[in-house]
């Protein structure tokens, strides 16, 4: 119960000092605030959208938020380290303390649910139930909600706690798995969107029975316990031996700094998830994507969505570049005789060399949609996104993305120049798709905010 | 432990080739110069018009209390960091007009950081050579050289996450004289050593002193300033204390430190 209460105190201050005291607090009435507004929006809406599949987004939206909460929790730790130095948590003290790993994981996943349902779910459905209150809609929904939606969250974070366990078991069982579950998805009957409404959460929104919840539970039971049992109890105490990339690599960019490219890929490479993370940084947001199109497109058939496909993956690329100054820290390079500048232009061009992975990605989806005619647009707007949305990325936050893009001004800015442009470029490929054409024009700009990335970051970081 | 003397040790070690005279560090005079150089950050100044002279072929052991300023001192001359006032030379070179130029000059031994975790210890030091420009095919003979300097050769290919902190720190001293510079900042290089490798290194200092080279060791161990040092400067609250020999001195050196640290500031001798 000690435990419970200090790591409950833990998550807080960790929050707290990442996104500042004030934002922090400020986030659950500002949900509240959003899903008030929502609430009271819900019946023009529904002249477009059936209730039904708003409310099947909104459970998938708690699905990924317990996804994401999960995720981070099992492999934040190199991400905490580059924010906060030698920082740690309460969830790697099983070394030191006697206490075992097993007590740790259960308090951990009874810690993130009791947490997260109080910050964040419990102000987004008080935000629905103040505007019940208003509009008059039945006050059995708010219950219902407060029931369905924590079971989402629930089954999001016991999800990614199955899969890990499973995945540092075996790789081999857990992509095996992974490739059933794809051979299944293809063969089967049911399109996606069908599937979808197959949460148990969902059903119960829509059925309130005692079925979907015992599932719910069961499910969740079932990533718990296997965490519990399933994680390794002892660490490898092995050290980790590589045979020398570092000059091969480099050696076909004969530039001296091409070692600094090299180091990006190995950084990458070794640490954990590997390269599986480049693969994850797309396939996940782009899956998002995808399925949230198909649940509109049948509502809004002007959508197209190559095209906003396209879109996305030029604004997803940006997630590259964060990663590759995830490893990495001024304070390497600070007694070495080297320019800010050439550094942050080497990460440029590591930048590009990964964001390749957008060209078979672009044809895989061209292929899917059958809108080969489109495929000249959508590449140049992919292109032209990527470039921009990197030059904002560099020019806004140097080295250090993963950690200026907590800052609130900074993320403002961020929005700023890239909202309107996103908004800008979704309404031309519903108006004027072949307008997209102008994206090329953003190569200016970025080329632009490049070149005074350069020198700002000269000027702001001496190392 | 008492030095030997050059060529007593029979174990190869790399060559001492410090002043390439047609660089910038060929320079008439003193190694490092610094003239009223001052930092100040918030509300403490860190470094206090400081006024020294270190001429070449000096081992200048730089000491003081937590806090000193003996860390903002080397970044400051290795152009860490930008000062408030005043001004210095280190191997001929400007450090706050041409950081960049200073730090291809001289070796630095940082005082916390550690080789980045996911390169392997061969790895590490062949991303040294090649950002200091020394050409790729020569870049493994180096690597190998220092690997086997301090014994470490059969971990080149591990991890530098997963060294120990010995074999860390033995990385970042090859890494500070791989380029053999003529000037060195070393901030504690004997910290994590075991008593073989320390003798090992305190011999390779002092060959290199004796071969004209520079060395600036920052230390809170006062034994070893003592046992190699050529010369000092004491440090507190960012104002040179004492600057002179071992010979100057009236008292032992630890015992000048703690007069002079339990002394106000404001009638020490500087």
């Amino acid at each position: 119960m000690e435990l419970l209460k200090q790591m409950l105190k833990e998550e807080w201050r960790l929050h707290t000092a990442l996104f500042g005291t004030f934002l922090f607090i400020a986030f659950p009435p500002i949900l509240a605030g959003i899903a008030l507004i929502f609430s009271l929006l819900l019946p023009f809406l529904s002249q477009y959208i059936p209730a039904s599949t708003m409310a099947l987004f909104v459970h998938y939206v708690f699905v990924l938020f317990g996804l994401s909460v999960g995720s981070f929790a099992l492999s934040g730790r190199e991400a905490l380290h580059r924010r906060f130095g030698q920082a740690s948590l309460l969830a790697y003290i099983s070394r030191s303390l006697p206490i075992s790993v097993r007590t740790i994981i259960a308090t951990f996943f009874v810690k993130d649910l009791l947490y997260y349902t109080g910050l964040w779910i419990v102000p987004a459905i008080a935000g629905y139930f103040l505007a019940s209150l208003v509009m008059g809609y039945s006050s059995l929904m708010t219950v219902v909600l407060f029931i369905s939606i924590p079971l989402s969250f629930l089954t999001g974070i016991s999800l990614i706690f199955l899969l890990s366990t499973i995945y540092t078991r075996s790789h081999a069982t857990f992509y095996l798995l992974l490739t059933a579950a794809i051979i299944a998805l293809t063969v089967s009957p049911y399109t996606i969107s069908q599937l979808l409404t197959y949460l148990p959460a969902y059903q119960f929104f829509l059925t309130p029975t005692i079925a979907p919840v015992a599932i719910s539970l069961a499910f969740a039971a079932l990533g718990v316990i296997t965490s519990i049992y399933g994680m390794p109890l002892t660490f490898d105490a092995r050290p980790q031996e590589e045979e020398n990339q570092l000059l091969p690599l480099a050696g076909t960019l004969r530039h001296q700094y091409a070692v600094i490219m090299s180091k990006d890929i190995l950084d990458l490479r070794r640490s954990s998830g590997g390269m599986a993370k480049i693969i994850f940084s797309y396939a996940f947001p782009l899956a998002i994507v995808g399925i949230l199109l198909n649940l509109f497109i049948s509502f809004f058939p002007e959508l197209n969505f190559f095209l906003i496909f396209a879109i996305f993956l030029g604004v997803i690329g940006t997630a590259v570049y964060n990663w590759l100054t995830q490893y990495d820290t001024t304070a390497t390079y600070a007694f070495l005789p080297i320019h800010i500048a050439d550094i942050v232009r080497r990460k440029v061009h590591t930048y590009a060399i990964l964001n390749t992975i957008s060209l078979p990605i672009l044809v895989g989806a061209v292929i899917v949609t059958g809108q080969f005619a489109l495929f000249g647009i959508g590449l140049v707007t992919t292109l032209s996104l990527n470039a921009y949305t990197m030059a904002v990325t560099v020019y806004l936050t140097g080295l250090q993305p993963h950690i200026l893009l907590y800052n609130g001004k900074v993320f403002l800015a961020y929005m700023v120049a890239l909202a309107p442009l996103l908004i800008g470029c979704i309404l031309l490929s519903v108006f004027i798709p072949l307008a997209l054409y102008a994206t090329t024009l953003l190569l200016l700009p970025a080329i632009f905010l490049l070149r005074r990335a350069m020198v700002k970051w000269e000027q702001r970081v001496t190392i | 432990m008492q030095y030997t003397g050059k060529g007593n040790n029979t174990e190869p070690r790399p060559a001492l080739t410090y002043i390439n005279p047609h660089s910038h560090a060929y320079y008439m005079g003193a190694a490092i110069t610094t003239s009223h150089l001052t930092k100040d950050f918030r509300h403490v100044t860190a470094v206090d018009t400081i006024n020294l002279t270190i001429p070449e072929g000096e081992l200048f052991g730089l000491i003081g209390p937590n806090g000193a300023g003996k860390t903002t001192l080397i970044k400051l001359l290795t152009g860490q960091l930008q000062p408030d006032g005043g001004r210095a030379s280190v191997a001929g070179v400007d450090p706050a007009t041409d950081p960049v130029q200073v730090r291809a000059q001289v070796g630095i031994i940082p005082e916390q950081e550690t080789p980045p975790s996911f390169l392997t210890a061969e790895e590490y030091l062949q991303f040294v050579c090649r950002i200091r420009g020394i050409p790729a095919d020569t870049t493994p003979d180096i690597s190998k050289k220092w690997l086997n300097f301090f014994d470490c050769i059969d971990e080149r290919h591990v991890l530098c996450k997963d060294l120990s902190r010995g074999t860390r720190q033995k990385l970042m001293v090859s890494q500070a004289f791989l380029h053999q510079p003529p000037v060195a900042f070393i901030d504690e290089p004997l910290i994590n050593l075991d008593p073989l490798m320390q003798r090992k290194l305190k011999t390779y200092l002092k060959d290199f002193v004796n071969n004209n080279g520079t060395l600036v060791l920052s230390t809170h161990v006062l034994e070893i300033a003592q046992e190699i040092c050529t010369t000092f400067g004491i440090l507190q609250n960012g104002q040179l204390r004492h600057h002179g020999t071992l010979e100057g001195l009236d008292n032992s050196l630890s015992d000048t430190f703690m007069e002079l640290i339990d002394t106000p500031k404001d009638t020490g001798e500087a």
